[in-house]
């Protein structure tokens, strides 16, 4: 058995109560290994006082094997109910990873939130790399005015006469650049390539010592992180009950009527009969119910055999399964959007 | 010597792993030993106030600490077939969410609030067990708004030492930092446990004196309590 489903058993061993020590050892050291190269990765630019990478891993991962009193984890069993075990049993293996991940580097960035006011940043080292990306880019020039050095960017047509010029007066100006077009959680070469490329689109000159590129570096780098924390917390909490599943309806009306449509002309096109036009939408409906309760339960060609009763297996892998599944792919997009733009919103409105 | 330090750091990760799955190697331990007791000078009793033969509790074992400060009584529920264990001692924080370590056994046991803890169908040789406990070395009282915190109760060896705590609200409950500070180095707390209200109770494994918890949605009260 391949590598994440053998883990998927252990967190099913788990949940069951029914692991040994050794699988819990082994569960443990495969978390720690999924978070190190992340970890290590940001420790280039912050490094945590006390805290090797090691020990962020080993805090992130603690967290999930805190106990009850009846020495189970009620944190871990939190985030990986049956219901998704289940899922995740019949689902690909980099379903499960992918989600694996997610919850580690989500969990990893919340570690990083708390332990902020120990955040150290390695500033030789990236004043170091800023140095050198600034002498490999030819957007910018190195000036030296005294015993200070100077970062100029000049856009390629000069900016003309209204153009704004960004000097250590108003540098702020540059770190809403910075924070406005998104370039936090980036490292020093893209940083400067992306920031070049918003120079040179809003026609700005920017001329400011290296040493106040380094502290908006830093800047943009810390709300990143910060911003990211609050939006994992953000993922992880509960909706609001009634708007959500008021909104629910409504899409799924929504969907009902575009797959009304859609089907109408395939009918039209004689590619399906109308029964079959209306087994599709009910097998759809049945399927979108199940995604609400924690998931399909079914093969597909199940939800589609329970309105046509006379489906054979041959049948709906020849003529079925593939509109089957486009509808299913296009229905899992169309919530997933809807999600997404009721999350911002709801995030924008600070909920 | 860098592929030594790459060993090294991959023998920490792996005791910690240890760590978080096995019963915790306490080391301020008290080792407890059996301790015969007196045979009932009413052996006729249970008769005469007419009550069954059939004894619910059966007195299974009974330890004590080498001062005989401490008192652990094994019982047995005969209906059930669950052992369960009771621990006396005079001071409440030695009796109170004590670790109950029995060799052999894959994890400890902690008490509650009475001192008791239930054991359940244990496959145990009473006869030659060996049972050590690991009593609170610091106990920290904490509310919603507390930062910092002195111990109410306190070992020589944590005298002095603070814990310092940050809340980060979260939509569902809230997170808390605990962090000890102002103790000694050569100090390792090596489990930390919390309890909500008195009825909640939640055990980590600290990283370098720090733990990181997820609190239920409401609480009024927390106890820390940090063993060695």
């Amino acid at each position: 058995m391949a590598g994440e489903k053998r883990i998927l058993l252990k967190f099913l061993g788990i949940i069951n109560n029914t692991y040994n020590e050794k699988e819990l050892e082994e569960l443990i050291l495969f978390l720690v290994n999924l978070i190190m190269p992340a970890i290590r990765k940001s420790r280039a630019y912050f490094q945590l006082s006390n805290y090797e990478p090691q020990d962020i891993a080993l805090l992130t991962v603690s967290t999930l094997f805190v106990r009850d009193k009846n020495n189970r984890f009620p944190v871990l069993e939190r985030l990986f109910d049956w219901k998704k075990i289940e899922r995740f049993l019949s689902a690909s293996e980099n379903d499960f990873n992918r989600y694996l991940k997610n919850i580690l580097l989500r969990r990893l960035k919340q570690t990083f939130y708390y332990l902020r006011s120990e955040i150290r940043p390695e500033r030789n080292k990236i004043k170091r790399e800023i140095l050198y990306t600034i002498k490999k880019y030819q957007e910018y020039q190195l000036k030296r005015s005294g015993s200070r050095q100077l970062v100029s960017f000049v856009p390629s047509n000069g900016g003309g006469q209204n153009s704004e010029k960004i000097t250590e007066e108003n540098s702020d100006q540059l770190l809403s650049i910075c924070l406005n077009n998104g370039l936090g959680g980036l490292q020093v070469p893209k940083f400067l390539k992306k920031l070049a490329d918003n120079l040179e689109k809003n026609m700005v000159h920017l001329e400011i010592s290296v040493q106040q590129l380094l502290e908006i570096y830093i800047e943009t780098q810390k709300h990143y992180l910060q911003a990211e924390a609050q939006q994992a917390f953000h993922q992880e909490k509960r909706y609001n009950a009634s708007e959500f599943q008021t909104n629910l309806k409504n899409w799924i009306k929504e969907l009902q009527k575009k797959y009304d449509l859609i089907l109408a002309r395939y009918v039209e096109k004689d590619k399906i009969s109308s029964e079959e036009k209306e087994a599709y939408l009910q097998a759809l409906y049945d399927l979108i119910i199940d995604w609400q309760d924690g998931g399909q339960e079914k093969p597909l060609f199940n939800y589609l055999k329970k309105y046509l009763p006379e489906l054979s297996p041959e049948d709906y892998r020849f003529k079925k399964r593939r509109i089957m599944e486009y509808l299913v792919r296009n229905a899992r997009n169309y919530f997933k959007n809807k999600l997404e733009s009721w999350e911002n919103l709801n995030y924008l409105r600070g909920v | 010597m860098k592929m030594e330090f790459k060993k090294l750091k991959e023998k920490e990760i792996l005791d910690f792993c240890t760590q978080l799955c096995q019963p915790a190697n306490f080391e301020n331990k008290i080792i407890l030993f059996f301790r015969k007791s007196l045979p009932s000078p009413f052996p006729h009793l249970l008769g005469f106030e007419g009550l069954t033969s059939l004894e619910i509790y059966g007195e299974k074992v009974t330890l004590a600490s080498a001062d005989s400060s401490y008192l652990l009584r094994i019982l047995k529920n005969n209906i059930s077939g669950e052992l369960q264990a009771h621990l006396l001692h005079v001071q409440k924080e030695k009796y109170q969410y004590v670790f109950i370590c029995l060799d052999g056994q894959d994890k400890n046991y902690l008490t509650d609030a009475h001192g008791r803890v239930n054991l359940g169908k244990v496959d145990l040789d009473l006869s030659r067990i060996k049972v050590s406990l690991c009593p609170p070395s610091a106990i920290f009282d904490l509310t919603k708004t507390t930062s910092q915190a002195l111990p109410r109760f306190v070992s020589d060896k944590l005298n002095g030492s603070k814990l310092e705590a940050e809340f980060f609200p979260k939509e569902s409950g809230q997170t808390l930092k605990i962090q000890l500070t102002n103790r000694e180095k050569d100090i390792d707390i090596k489990r930390i446990t919390l309890i909500v209200d008195e009825s909640e109770i939640l055990i980590a494994v600290p990283q370098k004196g720090l733990a990181i918890l997820e609190l239920p949605e409401n609480f009024e009260n927390l106890q820390i309590n940090l063993y060695e």
